[in-house]
């Protein structure tokens, strides 16, 4: 059946590529609008020389009524890959439910978003795809402190009296649409978020909140998150994140903690450098680890990307050339 | 030349006030008088309702001049980063707002369209109208 879509898929693009802008998707009608992205990587470190066909994903969204939409995503990770290294490759041609959701616009305050959606955490999660970064890899933090996904309920809207405060409480009580692909697997999770875009160059928030993880590890966790545009040519991000993590069965309590800051330099609106710092610590597994990568963004056009960055770790045997290719489309 | 000098300050302080458009409802909506910040989030469809009103943004064409001026002047962002913007947003499911084809046409869709918010030339401004804010 999926293969089915997936045909639909590409005949319809075909179909429109007269009136199509790349990174703008395809309208087929006011009810959907369908569109995806791939990205492609090579990966050279001591212990492995990987290529990957990494993600492959379509998505479909569009406004059923005028207060209500939806949006659908699936999506195949890592589609294929070969180690030249080890000799191996594998294929996981397994098509997930990325993103499914339905949203409700009730009023400026109070919006609701029902289904498997990303988390609204922090700047990293809400744009997580290879073609919308600026490095290949992502920080530790945006896998290891929470689950990207929730498959609940988000409640969310601007703040009375606060005209650049937005707000989303979330929460899930249940397993996840699809519990193969989420770094974290739970059934309970609830949190808070906020954030005041004071300005488009200037935006900080946080949030907080608690998952109880498949093994019955139950994890509170507090985050914060800032950027800002300082120049046309360069911007500043930084996440960190703190968990206190109760392992039910040892009984055992701990901390764990992940942060980044990252600066990206703008050479031209094509060419840009990047830069980044990484800290994290987790006290159960006694793992301590820096971080530092530095990167070349190349953008021929926007939804286009090429990058290539090296990545300094404290255990020099984690140190890696990454290059990729992506492409919304 | 005392004479010239006084006609062209006089030029220059009228020139400077010179607005090239208007943003515009119906003067049914319930709308009344929403910040820049709100009008802004509007038309980057970050926000749907002023209160508990529904509004629905509408765009001119992209070549349109009074866009580009609303644009620069309202939205405060230039073409290449907007267009950056509608990339990312296509990711989350967004579109950007409906297009009309000329200023005649989104004043027509904003008069019978509840909750259409659009902006206009000064000169096409009438009493079915209520205007929100100059540029």
């Amino acid at each position: 059946m999926k293969f089915y879509f997936i045909l639909f898929y590409i005949f319809t693009l075909l179909a429109n590529a007269g009136s199509y802008e790349l990174g703008h998707g395809v309208k087929l009608h006011e009810k959907l609008r369908i569109g995806g992205y791939f990205s492609t990587d090579y990966e050279v470190s001591e212990t492995r020389r990987r290529a990957r066909l990494d993600d492959v994903a379509f998505l479909a969204y569009g406004n059923l009524t005028s207060n209500l939409s939806y949006l659908v995503e699936i999506e195949a990770a890592p589609f294929f890959q070969r180690d030249f290294r080890a000799g191996t490759q594998e294929y996981d041609r397994h098509f997930h439910r990325e993103r499914l959701y339905f949203d409700y616009q009730y009023s400026e305050m109070a919006n609701f978003r029902v289904g498997k959606q990303i988390t609204p955490i922090g700047y990293w999660n809400l744009e997580p795809i290879n073609v919308l970064r600026e490095t290949s890899s992502n920080p530790l933090l945006s896998s290891k402190m929470f689950p990207k996904f929730l498959t609940g309920l988000d409640i969310y809207g601007y703040i009375p009296w606060f005209d650049s405060v937005t707000y989303h409480i979330f929460m899930q009580n249940n397993k996840d649409i699809d519990e193969d692909y989420i770094n974290i697997k739970n059934e309970h999770f609830f949190g808070l978020s906020l954030e005041n875009e004071v300005s488009m160059d200037f935006q900080y928030g946080g949030s907080f909140g608690e998952f109880i993880t498949e093994d019955r590890k139950r994890t509170q966790f507090a985050q914060l998150n800032a950027k800002y545009e300082l120049s046309n040519n360069l911007s500043i991000q930084s996440e960190v994140a703190l968990n206190h993590v109760d392992d039910h069965a040892t009984t055992v309590k701990g901390y764990k903690f992940a942060g980044y800051f990252q600066s990206l330099y703008r050479i031209s609106s094509k060419h840009a450098l990047v830069g980044r710092y990484e800290y994290f610590n987790d006290d159960a597994t006694d793992i301590s680890d820096h971080i530092g990568i530095f990167g070349y963004s190349y953008r021929p056009i926007y939804p286009v990307s090429l990058k290539a960055e090296y990545q300094w770790n404290s255990d020099e045997k984690l140190n890696k050339f990454i290059t990729s290719f992506s492409v919304l489309f | 030349m005392r004479y010239i000098f006084t006609i062209l300050m006089i030029l220059s302080v009228q020139l400077s006030a010179a607005k090239y458009g208007v943003v515009v409802t119906s003067h049914k909506s319930k709308v009344e008088s929403p910040t820049l910040r709100q009008l802004k989030d509007i038309f980057l469809m970050k926000r749907h309702y002023i209160g508990d009103t529904k509004v629905l943004p509408i765009n001119m064409l992209l070549a349109s001049d009074l866009r580009q001026k609303f644009e620069k002047i309202v939205l405060k962002i230039n073409r290449e980063k907007l267009n950056n913007y509608w990339i990312k947003q296509h990711f989350q499911g967004i579109s950007p707002p409906v297009t009309q084809a000329s200023a005649r046409s989104v004043k027509l869709f904003i008069k019978n369209v509840e909750g259409a918010i659009g902006y206009l030339p000064l000169s096409l401004v009438d009493d079915d109208m209520r205007v929100l804010y100059e540029f």
